[in-house]
């Protein structure tokens, strides 16, 4: 895999994120589940921050960005709590693998992004409910 | 996946640069030592301050994991552990000896010539990362 297909994977992944994240924060009641509200918040906020950012990066290596889809498969969730929390950490463990692979094919120069955000994805599982686990690569 | 095909250990590929020589071999012999400390303080701690024996014990096998990966804890220094009746000091001083770890762990990521060396140790500063939340 080149950098540059690892960089397209990654925004696509980066795509469904802001897709799902977003629909999940929308199905989540502020006033009752304040706490996984503000998650979903500040997760929609960070995966449209990086989605934004590997935009740039493909566009640095002369890519065309790959277009988000049309649509994405989304479980009925409004009003299950538990099953938008588990939704949200099943697409922060998805980032976490294709941010695995972005950290493997990244050059020396550009990988530190992949690795910082690796992390950040990781830590957004733990804020989410998950447990420790064995990473990407592991 | 095995660290072995991808960086041999310190000391398997001669005594200096070779043409065939892995250009990793040295950064995980450093990174096995790194490793190797930290495992040795959450252990020490452990077994000095007994009531937080199991809150550490899932870090040191962390530990112990990923030096696995890399081919095996390596001999460091003894450590002596001072007492400390606060166990939320022993913690803060251990949560920044870890996130120590975890940055040099970064550093080593973005060194790697290796591609799969590279993730791997960015998955073990993205491990460390996860442990140190609950510290």
């Amino acid at each position: 895999m080149t950098y540059l297909d690892a960089l397209q994977d990654t925004l696509a992944a980066e795509q469904a994120a802001v897709f799902v994240i977003g629909y999940l924060g929308a199905q989540t009641s502020q006033s009752a589940e304040p706490e996984l509200a503000a998650l979903l918040r500040d997760a929609y906020g960070a995966h449209r921050a990086r989605r934004d950012d590997l935009v740039a990066r493909v566009r640095d290596v002369d890519g065309e960005p790959v277009a988000a889809a049309a649509s994405y498969d989304i479980a009925d969730v409004q009003g299950q709590p538990a099953r938008v929390r588990r939704q949200a950490l099943q697409v922060e463990r998805s980032c976490a693998a294709t941010y695995g692979f972005l950290v493997a094919s990244s050059p020396t120069a550009e990988r530190r992004f992949a690795v910082d955000t690796l992390i950040e994805v990781a830590l957004r599982e733990i804020a989410l409910g998950g447990r420790p686990r064995p990473l990407p690569g592991r | 996946m095995g660290r072995r095909s991808q960086a041999p250990r310190a000391g398997q590929g001669g005594p200096g640069p070779s043409p065939t020589a892995d250009p990793d071999t040295e950064l995980v012999a450093l990174v096995l030592t790194e490793i190797s400390r930290a495992h040795a303080q959450v252990k020490a701690n452990r077994r000095a301050h007994r009531p937080l024996a199991g809150q550490l014990r899932s870090l040191e096998r962390l530990h112990a994991r990923h030096a696995a990966e890399l081919g095996g804890l390596v001999e460091v220094p003894a450590l002596t552990i001072a007492a400390e009746p606060k166990q939320e000091r022993v913690l803060a001083r251990l949560g920044r000896l870890e996130n120590r770890l975890q940055q040099q762990l970064v550093r080593d990521s973005v060194e790697a010539d290796s591609g799969a060396l590279a993730l791997l140790l960015a998955s073990m500063a993205a491990g460390v990362a996860q442990e140190r939340a609950f510290l």
